[in-house]
């Protein structure tokens, strides 16, 4: 799957006007409150945006950021560049610099900013002024201005005043001028907690946050927007590139989308859309006729990124990706939307947050997502489209765009739903392995791992690959723990109706088992061990997040040498508990012959910070049990 | 260009983006651009032209703006095809001719001609030999001119005139078929080394009626061209903006070592490197110097100036990084960096890098550990210096653990790390706080660590020295059937072999000669009694490459291990590939092996 982001949705704008900055702030970086250093990188020592709605159609952004950085981690804090486009002019930009004293040590106005292209694809309008900035010493601070005037207001900057971990700050400002009385609408999230002050007036939007210390990132934490504080601001009456739009709720935005930016791109030539009857025509079922027309895109185009026209947001016409081969995920999703209206299948045009799990906000309209997808309504069983990747299954979606709140764009407008959701138990992995250990240690085996659900998506794809880089996905991550591996045979099945794949291999390892004078010693899990040991933390902050739960199912018969006897085996284990269940046990099933079950599922949830040791002793203790050793000695 | 499309993984390849350079005015222009995609549909050959509206001209910046595009209706087993012309005022420049790339080449045709007037060097590189044929052909250009009207009385008007130019042509012919893909392998510094290329470097100019204009023929033109030039030489020579911060350092009384420290350190920490290489100064050492900002060469020579100014014998070292390729003939392209190197009044060299803060007197940054420089002397000349330092660079560990009678452990361990090592952890760590680099430790080893501390932090004429110590570990020991299995090593143990793929074409690159040395003190619970140890072994690499000793011994109730790690060279040919995977995986099979004990 293609990761497509459209730059301005990511773009996080900051505002501020630059004669309102009051100059008791000292650039000095000596008096930092010492609660604002701890475990940051840089400070924000003020940040300040203001927003000037001068019309529905008119706004205009200044932010000024101060921003002191403590070492060199904190770099990455000084976002010294600017996007502008066709439609977004920059007219004030500036940065200046300032020692630990507080004295200023450089000055850059606007054309001593690097000017380039924004393109990371084909081809985009955007562009992006840029400065390169060498730090001296630490502590330094870093004051950085711009204004910007553009035409659409159908993003507004939303705030996030804390903006990232480590990084701490002193006072956050964000403020919305509305003289026009425009009908605004916002929504504040995880405001709970953190010393916000509304100061908001007479139609304007002003909020203050101020004095938070720095936030330290722990792994298995749910995702920044859904901890941090931040708020969503739209407009009911808004321009999109001279395209204007009436919309307070999500019925009415999906309507204006979909008749004034995806409704006109549908047309095809008389001879494709023949085409595409006669590929259906001996297939009454529409899901049916559906595969087909998928089957045919999939064969006939590839993503290409391409950000033309108000804004990136309108599709290329389905004619012209006809026409190319060749398209971005909104020309390719439009094109085969355009192909089901000929064969009959009604399909709907889908905005999403693609690869991190982020829902549309289904209580708050605005301009929404990273990526577009075809819906196709099926009762209570709607099947989604990802139309970016040649390979994928039809109506498979993976992680990439998986349980999450999407918006649909339907004739009746726009309609939250939400898509297909792999729990726990069918996102699995069953290993069946029959292995021969001879008296030097060298293991003989033959594999066979069947996947479906999220470890289908996140398998399928070495098919596609070279034999060098299938050996070194082995060697190098599936099985990095087996020394000495040699891949023998491989056979892949790729079964796309079912999703299912299957991984048929013949391997060895040599020195698999450790000799001693009067033993030798294995570990009987071969082929699955658990080695993602979570990080310990001394004082956990952060609720335990379990993003994607999975099952594995290993049986291992193991054959070992005839000249060898096996000793008293470990006990069974078997652990249950919120988190998940774990289970192996080893068995003699012939006085040569061993049988090693495994078990594991994890489940996919939430839980308070205090539970997040008691899932790390889990996990420990699975890692432990995967790598018990079982001692054979010689007769 | 005709590329066959096999699968979908292939299709990035249909793509072209092709550099225009543009600069005083001038610039490069792509013209002629046409492009079709083959496909064999129902047994028919159909052809799709790339339309115009799908070429995308980007200004990527003041100098670069990119021609895309991107080849329509793909599918597997289509045929792609484009071709085009680029016109380029900048006459002493030719593209480097890549001959391989990471997709196999049925056939490679490159045709170079060159005026007589212009001379280029060819060089070559990688590891196939590109058999190319060198001709010489006459050709004719026919030109016109006209004269300036005479002046004074019966003056003539202005006067046509045409004529014809012979001249030679030197035509360079590559004709290569089947040309294998080249593909990346770990501990390769640079793939481009030993990709097929060849580049064209002019030499000289040689124009009728006018004397012979050289460019780089030998080393000692390269070094004297560059030498020469403003932001170079001139830049050298600089020394005034120094001198009063030279006098705030009291140097006069100090030894020869005293005065290079000191500078050296001075310039350190005084200019801070932005990141980009080159031989040329890029802001000017008076603007760096002044803002503390500067490339490669104003911190250098910056660095060389003040140890001339102080009376030592310093010099420039040509140089280019491990990224950029090895200069292996005369080149005034293929160097981008410089260093410093000083004369000491006993004939040592020593070799200095003010680019990076936590290097010191012979102790480089790895980008500048490639192969050799350029030393050059007061009046141009120059001579080479190996810049792979003699001296290994060490990492010595050293561990001591009690076994409980409940199977816990408890310990501390050491690590001191001399050279390169040292420069790189205090690259990687210094920043960090001591909770971040615990986190880290305790991942590494997979220990809980309760104490922690570093030595030598910011000394960077010494090693780096770190103390853990962990308390309360249940996973080292393992007890089956009322047996306890260790690794003498514990957590230290070697356990994972890097070296997996069944061949190798490139040499590996360990930038430097190394020597890891483990030792392990374990104190076993008293209840228990040793029954049996793993052997001592040695074992050596061809050619004296490399080595590893191990040994363990038993002292009462404890169990010495000593384990050393030594290669003695900073690159491995491939023909000792399978020697040196072997080397690893017998070592890790040795390390594999456990002390077993027994209840007494």
């Amino acid at each position: 799957m293609k990761f497509y982001i459209q730059i301005k949705f990511l773009l996080v704008f900051a505002l501020f006007p630059f004669s309102l900055f009051s100059q008791e702030l000292s650039m000095s970086s000596l008096f930092i409150p010492k609660a604002l250093k701890e475990n940051a990188n840089a400070v924000v020592r003020l940040n300040e945006k203001t927003i000037t709605l001068d019309d529905f159609d008119h706004i205009t952004i200044q932010e000024k950021t101060i921003i002191t950085v403590l070492n060199k981690l904190g770099d990455r804090h000084i976002d010294l560049f600017k996007h502008y486009d066709n439609d977004k002019k920059i007219t004030k930009l500036s940065a200046r610099s300032f020692d630990a004293f507080g004295n200023q040590t450089k000055k850059y106005s606007k054309n001593k900013f690097d000017d380039y292209s924004a393109a990371n694809g084909l081809y985009t309008d955007n562009r992006v002024k840029h400065l390169n900035y060498t730090p001296n010493k630490y502590p330094y601070t870093i004051v950085f201005e711009y204004e910007t005037k553009s035409k659409s207001t159908a993003f507004i900057d939303p705030w996030y005043p804390i903006n990232g971990y480590s990084i701490s700050v002193e006072k956050s400002i964000y403020k919305i001028i509305n003289d026009k009385k425009l009908t605004i609408r916002s929504k504040e999230k995880n405001f709970e907690g953190f010393s916000i002050e509304n100061k908001s007036k007479d139609g304007n939007i002003h909020f203050e946050l101020k004095n938070q210390k720095a936030i330290k990132h722990e792994s298995h934490s749910p995702s920044f927007s859904d901890i941090l504080p931040n708020m969503l601001v739209s407009l009911n009456k808004f321009s999109l590139n001279g395209y204007d739009a009436n919309a307070s709720n999500w019925q009415e935005f999906g309507k204006w989308m979909k008749t004034d930016l995806y409704d006109s791109r549908l047309s095809l030539s008389e001879e494709t859309k023949l085409k595409a009857k006669d590929l259906v025509k001996n297939e009454n079922d529409p899901i049916e006729k559906a595969k087909i027309i998928y089957r045919y895109v999939q064969n006939k185009t590839r993503y290409i990124l391409v950000a033309i026209g108000i804004g990136g947001w309108q599709p290329s016409k389905a004619e012209d990706v006809d026409k190319l081969g060749y398209g971005d995920c909104k020309g390719l999703t439009n094109y085969t939307k355009a192909l089901l209206d000929v064969v009959g299948v009604q399909s709907n045009w889908t905005v999403v947050y693609a690869k991190n799990k982020k829902n549309i906000d289904k209580d708050f309209t605005s301009m929404q997502g990273n990526h577009m997808m075809l819906n196709i309504p099926n009762e209570a069983n709607d099947i989604w489209l990802e139309c970016t990747s040649q390979t994928i299954p039809f109506g498979f979606l993976g992680r990439f765009t998986d349980d999450r709140d999407v918006l649909v764009l339907t004739d009746k407008g726009g309609v939250i739903k939400h898509t297909a959701i792999y729990k726990n138990e069918t996102n699995s992995q069953q290993t069946e392995a029959k292995i021969i250990l001879d008296t030097n240690g060298r293991i003989n085996a033959t594999v066979n791992i069947t996947s479906k659900g999220i470890q289908y998506g996140d398998r399928y794809r070495i098919i596609d690959d070279t034999k060098e880089e299938i050996d070194t996905y082995y060697k190098n991550t599936f099985w990095d723990y087996i020394n000495n591996l040699t891949i023998e045979t491989y056979d892949f099945n790729n079964n796309k109706d079912e999703v299912v794949f299957k991984e048929d291999l013949k391997i060895f390892a040599t020195n698999y088992a450790s000799l001693l004078d009067k033993e030798m010693l294995f570990s009987p899990n071969i082929f699955n061990k658990y080695t993602r040991l979570p990080t310990r933390y001394r004082n956990r902050v952060q609720p335990l997040k379990i993003g994607t739960g999975f099952k594995d199912i290993d049986n291992f018969e193991i054959q070992i040498p005839e000249t060898y006897k096996i000793n008293q085996l470990p006990d069974k284990t078997i652990i249950d508990n919120e988190f998940g269940h774990y289970e192996c046990s080893v068995k003699k099933t012939t006085p040569t012959t061993l049988q090693y079950n495994r078990i594991f599922q994890l489940n996919e949830g939430l839980h308070p910070k205090e539970s997040y040791s008691k899932y790390r002793e889990f996990i420990k203790s699975i890692i432990k049990k995967d790598n018990t050793k079982i001692a054979l000695s010689k007769k | 260009m005709i590329l066959k499309l096999y699968s979908e993984e292939g299709f990035k390849h249909a793509q072209e983006k092709i550099h225009l350079y543009q600069k005083g005015g001038k610039d490069e222009k792509a013209t002629s651009l046409k492009a079709y995609t083959y496909t064999l549909e129902n047994g028919k050959v159909k052809k799709y032209k790339l339309s115009k509206d799908q070429i995308f001209k980007e200004e990527a910046s003041d100098h670069y703006s990119i021609k895309k595009f991107t080849m329509p209706s793909l599918q597997k087993g289509a045929i792609v095809e484009w071709k085009y012309t680029i016109t380029s005022p900048f006459f002493w420049h030719i593209d480097k001719q890549v001959l391989q790339y990471k997709i196999p080449v049925k056939k490679a045709f490159n045709n170079i001609k060159i005026p007589e007037y212009f001379v280029f060097k060819t060089h070559m590189k990688g590891y196939l030999s590109i058999p190319f044929l060198e001709t010489q052909k006459s050709r004719d250009i026919n030109y016109s001119y006209r004269t300036e009207i005479q002046p004074g009385i019966g003056g003539q008007g202005a006067k046509r005139y045409s004529d014809v130019l012979t001249f030679f042509e030197n035509c360079y012919k590559i004709n290569l078929t089947n040309v294998p893909a080249i593909k990346d392998e770990p501990f390769v510094s640079n793939l481009n080394n030993y990709k097929s290329s060849i580049d064209f470097e002019l030499s000289y100019t040689d124009f009728p009626n006018s004397t012979r204009e050289f460019y780089s023929t030998n080393w000692n033109a390269v070094c004297k061209d560059i030498y020469s030039s403003t932001k170079f030489g001139t830049e050298l020579n600089k020394h005034n903006y120094l001198k009063k911060d030279l006098a705030t350092l009291h140097l006069n009384d100090k030894t020869e070592n005293q005065k290079l420290i000191a500078i050296f350190n001075f310039v350190k920490s005084k200019l801070n490197w932005d990141k980009t290489t080159s031989k040329y100064t890029k802001f000017g050492v008076k603007k760096a110097y002044k803002t503390g900002v500067g490339n490669s060469a104003d911190i250098n020579l910056i660095l060389i100036a003040m140890l001339r100014e102080s009376g030592l014998n310093a010099q420039p070292v040509l140089t280019s990084t491990k990224d950029y390729g090895i200069p292996l003939f005369p080149t005034l392209k293929g160097l981008n960096y410089v260093i410093a190197s000083i004369t000491t009044t006993d004939g040592n060299n020593i070799l200095l890098d003010a680019t990076e803060k936590y290097s010191a007197p012979n102790i480089l940054p790895r980008r500048a550990l490639n192969w050799s420089g350029k030393i050059i002397s007061k009046n141009g000349d120059s001579e080479t210096v190996s810049l792979i330092p003699k001296k290994h660079t060490t990492k010595t560990l050293r561990l001591n653990a009690k076994i409980n009678k409940n199977l816990t452990a408890n310990g501390m361990l050491k690590t001191s790390l001399s050279g390169l090592n040292a420069l790189e952890y205090r690259n990687e760590n210094n920043h960090l706080s001591e909770e971040k680099q615990i986190l880290k430790l305790e991942k590494k080893y997979e220990i809980e660590i309760n104490k922690y501390r570093v030595a030598n932090k910011n000394n960077t004429l010494k090693p780096i020295s770190c103390l853990l110590s962990f308390e309360n570990s249940d996973d080292l020991v393992e007890k089956i059937n009322n047996k306890i299995y260790i690794n003498p090593l514990l957590f230290l143990s070697t356990t994972n072999n890097p070296f997996k793929s069944e061949e190798r074409n490139f040499p590996i690159d360990f930038t430097m000669p190394w020597t890891n040395t483990y030792k392990s003190n374990i104190t076993i619970p008293e209840n228990f009694t040793i029954e049996s140890i793993p052997e001592a072994i040695g074992i050596g690499l061809p050619d004296n490459i490399g080595f590893f000793k191990y040994t363990i011994t038993q002292q009462g109730n404890n169990l010495l291990t000593q384990a050393t790690l030594q290669f003695n060279e900073a690159i491995i040919i491939p023909k000792n590939y399978q020697y040196l995977k072997k080397f690893y995986s017998k070592m890790i099979a040795k390390q594999a092996e456990k002390i077993v004990l027994v209840k007494k």
